[in-house]
């Protein structure tokens, strides 16, 4: 309190003190407010601080904005370029197609010409076609066609070709639709012909022989159909006729004068000659022996190749046969001072033409002994092979050159290493063998080494 | 010789093979009649039928098929053998049909091969 004695009056001391505590209460507030104006500087610096960084993110955006609108500007070029050359292009195809145009129509034009050039020839053909469908219906028919089985043009599309061309055989018998060659064709996919003589019937009856081919149409791999030619043979079975009776007339005229020099040779051979006349004898009458085999065989050959041989079956007791053929060179193979061995199984029959059989042994074994030097060996043997009959012909002889074995079945062919210097022979025998072997349903092969021998293989149905 | 003597008629129209086959099947004891076409051996036949018949096919006039005809039509039995040289199939055929007991060319066999055949239809 002695402060306040020491101070001015109370009044001005009061005063003072409270402006003292104004100043206070003003410098507190002061504070407040420097407190906060703190406070908004720093909120004041934060955003500062956000939108330096917003400031910096729309720099970027700006740039790759900026980037991309340069790309398009880029790409907008490009695509100019490529509209300019579109048009170009565009103009070019109208250009083309209009000359494509104008290209087809000539094509068209020539293929028109040429289809109706390649219809004149198919429509003119001398012999008969019929093209028909994979079913067999017939698609087209020429002209020939139409004119030879006397139907009226156009009357025979789409109908079944089997029904529309009935035929038959020699003998007038009807041939089953499963063994005609147009269902063959289409079966096997492959071509057919005909292989003996076969008739076609008109529509008014008559008939007429045809030699016939039908052949398989393929689109890539794919069967489309067939096409068949075929062709009258009625000329040609006249000359064949004329040749057949020709052959029979001279053969039966040459056969005459034979057999009255083979008799009276055969007769003067009985009697007592002295020796010279009886080796000429001998040589005169197997001189005329081989002239009627030849023409015995000449009218085989004749026969076969007219398709009219048939064979005739019968049993067939092997081993008589071949014991009889075998005598029948029995003076040629002593002579020459060949061995012959056969080997059958007794009593093993079979069910053949025998004539036919006869006739291929025969020349077999003719051959066997004729292309056999002195001192050689023949063996004929048989064996049974479940359904077949086989028999071997195997000769040491001569052989058959290897480069010339390919020619064997030809007629007329013989080997160059026995033309000359050995017997006659006419190539005739197996050209005939292998013609007969087929018409007994048999097969025939053989193996030959020159100068080691060889060995023929008949193989037919038992 | 208690047998009484075959008889053989044959039909041939070549002279000289008829009297070849005439004096072989006389040397074995034969009686043999002779025909040189057709017409002689169906009359031969009416006349006196034989014990077997060789046959030529192809004669003058009147054929061997006529012959046969007859043999058929008279129900006659002798057995025949055909000595021909005609081998066509067809000819062989009709030969067949005529019940015609062997078929022989000519000109593929000896003249002492007719006798070994004929002799089998003479027993």
């Amino acid at each position: 309190m002695s402060k306040i004695t020491h101070s001015p009056p109370d009044g001005i001391a009061l005063k003072l003190k409270v402006l003292a505590k104004e100043k206070e209460v003003v410098r507190r507030k002061l504070v407040v407010t420097a407190r906060e104006k703190e406070v908004v500087r720093c909120k004041l610096v934060m955003t500062a601080k956000k939108l330096r960084l917003k400031a910096r993110q729309l720099a970027a955006t700006a740039r790759e904005k900026e980037a991309v609108r340069r790309k398009l500007v880029v790409t907008a070029r490009e695509k100019e370029v490529v509209r300019r050359k579109l048009l170009v292009t565009a103009n070019e195809l109208r250009m083309s197609r209009k000359t494509l145009e104008k290209k087809v129509l000539e094509r068209t034009k020539d293929l028109e010409k040429v289809r109706a050039k390649d219809e004149a020839i198919l429509a003119s053909i001398g012999e008969g076609l019929v093209a028909t469908d994979k079913n067999g219906r017939v698609l087209f028919v020429n002209k020939a066609c139409e004119r030879l089985l006397g139907w009226k043009e156009g009357e025979t599309q789409g109908k079944l070709l089997l029904k529309v061309i009935p035929m038959s055989d020699s003998t007038g018998k009807t041939i089953p639709e499963s063994e005609r060659l147009i269902t063959k064709t289409l079966k096997d996919r492959s071509t057919t012909t005909t292989t003996t003589t076969m008739y076609y019937k008109r529509k008014d009856g008559t008939s007429f022989p045809v030699a016939i081919t039908v052949a398989p149409i393929f689109i890539g791999k794919e069967l489309i159909g067939a096409v068949k030619v075929f062709r009258d043979i009625t000329k040609e079975k006249e000359i064949e006729k004329a040749r057949s009776e020709f052959m029979s007339i001279a053969s039966h005229q040459l056969r005459t004068p034979l057999t009255a020099i083979r008799w009276v040779l055969s007769s003067l051979k009985r009697e007592n000659l002295t020796e010279d006349q009886a080796k000429l004898v001998k040589t005169a009458h197997e001189t005329s022996m081989n002239m009627a085999s030849t023409i015995r065989r000449m009218l085989m050959i004749s026969h076969l190749e007219e398709d009219g041989m048939e064979p005739e079956l019968e049993q067939v007791i092997l081993q008589k046969e071949l014991e009889k053929i075998s005598r029948l060179h029995d003076a040629h193979r002593q002579r020459n001072g060949l061995e012959l061995a056969l080997e059958c199984p007794q009593d093993l029959m079979v069910r053949t033409d025998k004539q036919l059989l006869i006739e291929i042994l025969d020349n077999l074994l003719s051959n066997a002994l004729k292309y056999t030097p002195r001192g050689g060996k023949v063996r004929m043997s048989v064996t049974k092979e479940k359904e077949s009959i086989r028999i071997d012909v195997a000769d040491t002889g001569y052989g058959i050159p290897q480069e010339e074995q390919k020619r064997i079945p030809e007629k007329f062919f013989r080997a160059s290493n026995v033309a000359s210097p050995v017997e006659a022979g006419t190539g005739i025998g197996l050209y005939m063998v292998y013609n007969i072997v087929r018409l007994i349903g048999g097969t025939i092969s053989f193996i030959s080494q020159e100068n080691k021998g060889t060995t023929f293989t008949l193989l037919f149905p038992s | 010789m208690d047998k009484p003597q075959k008889h053989v008629l044959v039909a041939e129209d070549e002279a000289f093979l008829l009297s070849m086959i005439r004096s072989l099947l006389a040397k074995h004891g034969v009686r043999v009649s002779t025909a040189r076409d057709g017409q002689e051996a169906i009359d031969s036949i009416d006349k006196d039928p034989p014990d077997l018949l060789l046959l030529d096919l192809l004669m003058p006039n009147v054929d061997g098929f006529a012959v046969l005809q007859h043999r058929k039509k008279k129900r006659l039995k002798f057995p025949v053998v055909v000595c021909t040289n005609l081998s066509d199939k067809k000819n062989i055929i009709k030969c067949n049909d005529f019940d015609v007991n062997e078929y022989l060319i000519k000109s593929d066999m000896d003249d002492d091969q007719i006798w070994n055949i004929a002799e089998k239809y003479l027993v």
